[in-house]
């Protein structure tokens, strides 16, 4: 019995710090990547807490989500932290709207999370502004000194010269089969429409001759000059998607190259 | 044989106004009925696509990047999607171009353009 007692005791004092202090738990939980038990332990918290707690651990629920990679519901729940802050710290807020912004531009949301960065410091959101102006190269921002040294400046303006455009590729490819994906450096599938469009080409060519010989009907030169148009159609919109990807795949290693691949602040830090 | 010819130029040179024409038309209507190639490619899903190996190398499979692309662009600029995607792009050098992502225990590689990254990053 008294054994009994005894580790009842242990028991208790080992839990201690976890009753106490649930937030230590959301942190390791977090650090874990316990995801759905850390927002299990904030939503038990949440809806014991008074309405200036709860504009705390709204965001932390949202960055759970956010580092989890669902941005659309850490969009919505960033949305509704933002709007009910009148409590917290304007470093806090700023915090916020920073990982709010890197949600947006995960979803390709580039234009809400431009209006955004002009209400945020920039030296809270400064490694996000500047994943921002490398995505989105093709606008021709102009860099302000503040974010970006002169070095910077002159990297950042030739890596935006290697950018392919996508106007020109589908120019190309509507010119020549291929063309534009070769000017992507898509090389094999601009051989591959080339083959394709070449061969439908030269089917056509032969039914019509056939067609004029009186040796065919009307139908199959149709047909065959048809199918060919349909393949060329398919080759002009592959010269523009080819630079687009291609662009992506430049962005990707330029992000890489310069360290820029950034993380969402951490907001467990404003956890009491 | 001079007019024969000159409907065979036309053909080929009209070839993108029925697809303005289209996508007109899908944004005024948008609940059409299916097209024929669109009814085949479900009942390909169903019958033969749900019952084989999954082998295809980009994220969305193809039977549902025809299916998307019908629904998004109408059928004509929908196929040449597909036809670009199935004939052009899909080779052995996919790992160059494509982000490689995981999905059900499987390499695969992302084949989406979103819509709103081209209205931001290509248009005026």
């Amino acid at each position: 019995m008294k054994s009994q007692i005894v580790l009842f005791l242990i028991y208790i004092l080992i839990s201690l710090p976890f009753v106490s202090h649930g937030e230590g738990v959301v942190h390791l939980l977090i650090q874990e990547s316990e995801y759905e038990l850390a927002r299990l332990e904030l939503y038990k918290q949440y809806y014991g807490a008074d309405s200036l707690s709860k504009q705390t651990i709204l965001p932390i629920i949202a960055y759970t989500y956010q580092l989890e990679g669902n941005h659309l519901k850490a969009k919505t729940l960033y949305r509704r932290a933002i709007q009910n802050s009148s409590s917290l710290s304007a470093g806090h807020v700023d915090s916020i709207k920073t990982n709010l912004c890197y949600s947006l531009i995960e979803l390709n949301e580039y234009g809400t999370a431009y209006g955004l960065f002009s209400t945020i410091d920039n030296n809270i959101a400064l490694p996000v502004k500047k994943r921002f102006y490398i995505l989105t190269a093709e606008r021709n921002y102009l860099l302000s000194e503040e974010l970006f040294s002169t070095e910077e400046i002159i990297s950042f303006n030739e890596f935006a010269n290697t950018l392919k455009k996508p106007r020109t590729a589908r120019l190309l490819s509507t010119v020549f089969p291929g063309l534009g994906q070769f000017y992507s450096s898509h090389y094999v599938d601009g051989l591959q429409a080339l083959m394709v469009i070449g061969a439908g080409t030269l089917y056509s060519t032969v039914s019509y001759q056939a067609y004029q010989r009186k040796q065919t009907g009307f139908g199959l030169p149709v047909f065959t000059i048809g199918v060919t148009a349909l393949f060329h159609y398919a080759n002009i919109l592959s010269g523009y998607r080819t630079a687009i990807y291609r662009n992506i795949r430049l962005k990707q290693d330029y992000l890489s190259r310069t360290a820029l691949t950034t993380h969402p602040l951490n907001l467990t830090q404003y956890l009491k | 044989m001079a007019n024969r010819f000159s409907i065979l130029l036309a053909i080929f040179i009209l070839c993108p106004v029925p697809v303005q024409l289209q996508t007109e038309l899908s944004y005024i209507d948008q609940e059409q009925p299916d097209s024929f190639l669109a009814k085949a490619n479900k009942k390909y899903q169903s019958i033969i696509g749900s019952k084989t190996i999954h082998r295809c190398p980009f994220e969305i499979s193809c039977s549902h990047f025809l299916t998307i692309s019908i629904k998004n662009h109408g059928t004509i600029k929908g196929t040449a999607l597909f036809l670009d995607r199935y004939f052009y792009r899909e080779n052995a050098f996919i790992p160059t171009h494509y982000e490689a992502v995981i999905k059900d225990n499987r390499v695969v590689y992302r084949d989406e353009i979103p819509d709103s990254l081209i209205s931001y990053l290509y248009t005026d």
